[in-house]
């Protein structure tokens, strides 16, 4: 029992032909482990863009800026806030009017 | 197959072709599966750890340069994982999971061949971390010195003497072994 391989196979033996339930449950982890690490991007950038959005009117305050004087950029912000939700509405949304155009584009 | 479908393969994968890896991971498992069993002395829990390198050299195989075999730079991942997960767990438990493991999965074999495998298993869990990973990638001659000196980031000479003194200490286990048989 002093032959190296003898004690390899003793200490564990090797799959002898590849094994497709292996490999189906490697490409699942890693599918799944893309899928929370885009989550985690998604959420990460929402939270950036909420906390930049909540960071506007108090840096404006500290810039001595008022409301008034804030109005016509609100007002711009709003106006293109609206366009971009209406926007993913027509190409993502449940009626998807541009859904074929996007999909010919590959937008993603 | 060649190492230009190998390259090819690779291109493919970090382009995000996940039946390319598919193809990556059948070529690779046998030797990566065999390095995780022989050092863990858990199948199951080897083949969760080879998962788990195979699904991070996924995400890090933008970072390999091609110097080494994709097979090197995969078990020096799951050299890293072994250990991270060998931290995290107590060597009471590690015991447990071995003598589970020797009665689970190998209930056809003989009891003196049990015997052994139980002694060297023994045996291993004595060995530093280093010298047994050493052993479990060239004592099935998968891996040449030189690759396992690679995966284990250590000296030539230091992986020399790793497996010569690691064979040395498993032989004399299953002396020890033999003897209490009788």
């Amino acid at each position: 029992m002093s032959d190296d391989l003898d004690l390899a196979a003793l200490l564990g033996e090797a799959p002898r032909t590849p094994d497709p339930g292996f490999r189906f449950d490697v490409l699942s982890l890693t599918a799944e482990r893309a899928r929370r690490r885009e989550a985690r991007q998604r959420a990460f950038g929402t939270t950036v863009l909420f906390a930049l959005v909540g960071l506007i009117f108090p840096v404006a305050h500290a810039l001595g800026l008022g409301l008034a004087e804030l109005q016509p950029l609100v007002l711009v912000a709003s106006v293109l806030g609206l366009a971009y939700v209406l926007a993913l509405w027509t190409l993502e949304g449940p009626r998807a009017v541009l859904a074929r155009s996007r999909a010919l584009l590959r937008i993603r | 197959m060649s190492a230009g479908d190998e390259a090819r393969l690779i291109g493919l994968a970090r382009g995000g072709d996940y039946a390319a890896f598919g193809r990556l991971v059948d070529m690779h498992q046998a030797a990566v599966r065999a390095f995780l069993r022989r050092v863990t002395g858990n199948y199951a829990d080897a083949d969760d750890l080879a998962q788990e390198a195979f699904a991070r050299t996924w995400d890090v195989l933008n970072r390999f340069d091609g110097t080494s075999s994709l097979r090197t730079f995969i078990c020096g991942v799951a050299f890293q994982y072994w250990r991270r997960a060998r931290r995290s767990q107590s060597r009471r438990e590690a015991r447990e999971t071995a003598y589970a493991d020797l009665s689970e999965t190998h209930t056809e074999e003989s009891p003196e061949r049990a015997g052994q495998r139980l002694a060297l298993r023994k045996a291993m869990e004595e060995l530093p971390e280093d010298q047994r990973a050493a052993l479990a990638l060239c004592l099935g001659q998968e891996f040449t010195h030189a690759e396992a000196a690679e995966i284990l980031s250590l000296p030539l000479g230091t992986v020399k003497s790793h497996v010569t003194r690691g064979r040395a200490r498993l032989q004399a286990a299953l002396g020890i072994a033999e003897k209490s048989d009788e």
